[in-house]
């Protein structure tokens, strides 16, 4: 008999399953998983869009002012990422000019906005700016030229305004990611042109600007499909002036039985089209990062001259966007009801007694902190082992890293509400039925957050580097060795910084909450939601402040399991 | 206007709503039990009673879904857990067509905790619900001597009867608000309020609006009414200041704000319009026995008095404390054996050309 008739052995060399293809079939597994989680839901809301012939699609087409929807959702994506961009640049320009006294806390000052979850902010932002009613409409009534004026001068139920908020909502991500390069970044080339007489705003936009085109074209590319998902400026402020966006037509077939899946699988999908193409124009123009380095480490050189305007600027950001709002929100939560008046009121706690003895709303704050804990149990090490396959030095099948790649992508492509859309679709009926409990509010967020941890984890991998590991394995240490006690120790900060980051999303998570939660399975957003629609505004502001504090709580709590400047690590 | 055990002759609605007033006030029963009354089948024994309370208390809880203002759910359930001790009531307030897309999407879940017990205003969907048997029929004392004729489909227990009523902000409406065309005031243009149509009641109104006054819903319209997702966003929209006045509301959302002395009055019409709630026992409730028991409270004396408040809604009952007095109103519910889903959907269409909202 010859060698090559003999049967191939199912373990051992020359096996199907060796020793060194066993992280092989992990791997394959893990991108399985990753795939039912994320691209299931999608596909099998997307196949519902298409059967019959299209004819979805023909509803869609029916549907009342659909036109102008879909108009003003480009709008809201456009104008507000724009406006993001700028402002987000701005905000990094100026934080790399604070004088020294005020660097640090300037420096994190524009993060803060992330500390309060849209949903507040957007309700903070109705206290301060309705017509007739909002506070500082009416403190600017008073000022001279506009004493005779019955309302505004601003109407935050228009459409500008939902852009305008939108937009200041997402900047503080363009300052994340356009700080960072601007920290990164070598200042050899802004050094010559200030030796060659430039000035500081000419050479903030023919040196600075350009290097930062990399970090400015990702940031670009974010906010804009987060623009596009946008559900919460629209859905709190264009319901009374009749705005709609996609995601909102989607939000409301939740609302009527049958829920229409078929419909809002067609309203989804040019959002889904268009986050592809801008993903993928993305990886495009971010090909060639290399032609954008200056220096691979810290610049020597520090020609950018301090100015304390850069800090009221920052300051005035952080007014506006974070102050002001929750101000108004502490003011109408001791206020009786929200009065039309500057005459403070008699204050009172009972909103707060009334949502704090309100058995639903507690349960909602509690399942909000159990849910968003547990899916960050699950997405840290989930997230991890599908950073580490993305590593190049890691031996993975090429496909499947690529598979792996494709499903980081896909959460941060799809938005939010169409995701969540899906998600109820997929978890509403056989095979898994786990609509109405906490179990379809984990999965959801794990699917939401699976890009968002990955790719966290994979930029703290890639500065953590490869040395230290296998210096360890060339010291005898086994795989699982160096893993435990030199790789996670080395990766802890970047852990607790991903891990406090995705504390935040998720306890503000809002979109796709709303989407699949049922009655009595509710997070705080959701529940905020309902009072809001059930018009009870100071306990909103309540629920609102709740969130605030608990965020602030999680933040400095995963800080502090990282050690003290895990937080600002990805900053 | 009660619902099925008239007879549906084109000119009855004003007949039907002074008979159902003299009943209500004299607290006499109502005429004509319809076919389908089954009070032998709400009637049970002392000892089955007593069965089915202590299986109520093993369940130790029953979750209830409902559409009524907060303050209302509120003393439900004092009233409810004061009267029932081990069984503790959960009252989920969900707001207009979401509370039947919940409940229907739970019927096709086995596995979810969800409601036992609807209070909803959506009558055509129970009255389906009755025909399709997803409901359950009430038994216990309150349930044998509820009125046949206020009884849906034998299962759906109809009850605070609901005048939709106006609202104007004090503070900024010097003139009275007396009638719905005084919401057509010039000065008001931009100032009202009203309610999208988040369920089929909210249609209906507007419906009826539409038919009673010819011609008013395109004026109305053209004062860019600004809507909102629900009564009580509306009424703190007016208590607030931020409209003038509001065309859609009920009397236990005005008062919780009337407690807070908001700058309000409350307006009920010459001509008002109304609605029931319905309560019903799911069938496929996971605590059966306490959705038994809390049916039968809510059908009782001491719940319709929990339920109507202080003049907040009537009842069906006689010598409800509280109770509206429907005599002092000219107060016409919505004849739900008229309602076809045809019919809303024609009207919602002729709704959104008109507002151009949902």
């Amino acid at each position: 008999m010859s060698a090559t008739a003999q049967p191939r052995a199912w373990w051992g060399p020359g096996g199907w399953v060796r020793r060194n293809a066993l992280p092989q079939w992990a791997w394959i597994m893990l991108a399985l998983v990753a795939g039912f989680l994320v691209l299931w839901p999608v596909l099998q809301l997307q196949v519902r869009a298409f059967v019959d012939e299209g004819s979805a699609f023909g509803r869609m087409m029916a549907l009342p002012r659909i036109g102008t929807t879909m108009q003003t959702t480009l709008v809201l994506a456009v104008l507000s990422s724009a406006l993001a961009v700028v402002l987000g640049t701005l905000l990094a320009w100026c934080a790399s000019m604070l004088p020294a006294p005020v660097r640090r806390i300037g420096e994190l000052a524009p993060l803060l906005p992330l500390v309060v979850p849209a949903v507040a902010a957007v309700t903070g932002w109705i206290f301060l700016l309705s017509p007739n009613v909002g506070y500082l409409n009416m403190v600017l009534r008073l000022l001279p030229g506009l004493e005779d004026m019955q309302e505004g001068p601003f109407n935050i139920y228009s459409v500008t305004w939902i852009i305008i908020i939108t937009g200041m909502l997402l900047s503080s991500f363009v300052y994340v990611f356009v700080f960072t390069g601007l920290k990164n970044m070598g200042q050899e080339l802004e050094a010559a042109a200030a030796a060659c007489g430039a000035s500081a705003a000419m050479r903030f936009f023919t040196i600075t600007l350009p290097l930062l085109r990399p970090s400015i074209i990702f940031a670009t590319g974010v906010v804009f499909l987060l623009g596009l998902g946008q559900f919460t400026a629209p859905l709190l402020l264009g319901r009374t002036a009749k705005i709609d966006v996609l995601t909102t037509e989607m939000f409301y077939l939740t609302e009527r039985f049958p829920v229409d899946f078929g419909l809002g699988a067609a309203l989804g999908f040019p959002i889904l089209v268009l986050g592809l193409v801008v993903v993928l124009l993305q990886k495009f123009a971010l090909g060639e990062q290399k032609r954008f380095v200056v220096v691979s480490a810290r610049s020597r050189y520090n020609i950018r001259q301090t100015r304390w305007w850069a800090a009221v600027v920052i300051g005035l950001y952080l007014l506006v966007t974070t102050v002001l709002p929750l101000m108004a929100l502490i003011y109408v939560s001791v206020s009786p009801f929200w009065s039309g008046t500057l005459v403070v009121p008699e204050l009172t706690l009972r909103h707060w007694k009334s949502v704090l003895n309100n058995v639903a709303l507690v349960n909602a704050v509690w399942t909000s902190v159990k849910v968003s804990v547990v899916g960050i149990a699950i997405l840290i090490p989930f997230g991890f082992f599908m950073a580490y396959a993305l590593l190049q030095s890691t031996r993975v099948f090429k496909p499947v890293r690529m598979a792996i790649d494709l499903f980081a992508t896909l959460p941060i492509a799809v938005p939010a509400s169409l995701m969540g859309f899906g998600l109820l679709f997929v978890y509403s009926q056989p095979p898994i039925q786990i609509y109405g409990t906490t179990a379809v509010l984990v999965v959801t967020y794990v699917t939401l957050m699976l890009g968002h941890s990955t790719r966290l984890q994979f930029t703290t991998l890639v500065a953590t580097g490869q040395e230290f590991l296998e210096a360890s394995k060339a010291c005898g240490a086994g795989p699982l060795r160096s893993f435990f006690q030199v790789m996670l120790p080395m990766c802890r900060k970047g852990i607790a910084a991903t891990a406090a980051l995705t504390f935040v999303l998720l306890f503000h998570e809002f979109s796709a909450s709303l989407m699949v939660r049922s009655a009595r399975t509710q997070v705080i957003g959701s529940v905020m939601y309902d009072v809001w629609a059930g018009g009870i505004y100071s306990e909103v502001a309540v629920l609102a402040l709740i969130m605030v504090v608990v965020t602030v709580l999680g933040v400095c709590i995963a800080a502090w399991m990282g050690g003290t400047d895990a937080a600002q690590q990805k900053g | 206007m009660t619902p099925s055990e008239f007879p549906t002759a084109p000119d009855a609605s004003k007949r039907r709503s002074m008979m159902m007033a003299a009943g209500l006030v004299a607290g006499t029963a109502l005429p004509q039990a319809p076919a389908w009354a089954q009070s032998k089948a709400r009637t049970v024994s002392a000892a089955d009673w007593a069965k089915i309370k202590e299986a109520a208390r093993k369940e130790g809880k029953v979750i209830v879904y409902g559409t009524m203002g907060p303050a209302q759910h509120e003393r439900i359930v004092a009233a409810f857990n004061a009267a029932n001790p081990g069984i503790k009531m959960e009252l989920v307030r969900v707001v207009g067509a979401a509370l039947t897309a919940k409940v229907e999407q739970e019927r096709q879940q086995p596995n979810v905790v969800g409601a036992d017990l609807v209070l909803t205003a959506d009558i055509r969907w129970a009255g389906d619900a009755v025909k399709k048997g997803y409901l359950k029929t009430p038994v216990g004392p309150a349930a044998a001597a509820y009125p046949d004729a206020w009884l849906r489909g034998g299962q759906v227990a109809l009850m605070a009867h609901t005048p939709w009523v106006m609202h104007y902000n004090t503070n900024l409406v010097k003139t009275p608000i007396t009638s719905y065309q005084d919401l057509l005031r010039p000065e008001l243009a931009g100032k009202v309020g009203g309610v999208s149509l988040v369920a089929e009641v909210v249609t209906l109104f507007y419906k009826w609006l539409d038919e009673s006054n010819p011609g008013y819903l395109e004026k109305f319209a053209a004062q860019k009414v600004k809507m909102y997702p629900s009564t009580v966003a509306s009424a703190n929209s007016t208590a607030s200041g931020e409209i003038s006045a509001g065309v859609f509301s009920v009397i236990p959302v005005d008062n919780a704000l009337h407690a807070q002395k908001a700058p309000m009055k409350t307006v009920i019409p010459a001509q008002a319009y109304g609605f029931a709630y319905g309560s019903a026992v799911l069938g496929w409730a996971k605590n059966p026995n306490a959705a038994m028991v809390a049916q039968d409270f809510i059908m009782s004396v001491q719940g319709q008095s929990a339920v109507v408040g202080n003049a907040e809604a009537a009842s069906p009952l006689p010598n409800v404390p509280g109770a509206l007095d429907v005599s002092k109103i000219n107060l016409t519910l919505i004849d739900w054996d008229k309602v076809t889903a045809e019919g809303v959907k024609t009207f919602e269409a002729r709704w959104n050309s008109l507002f151009g909202a949902r």
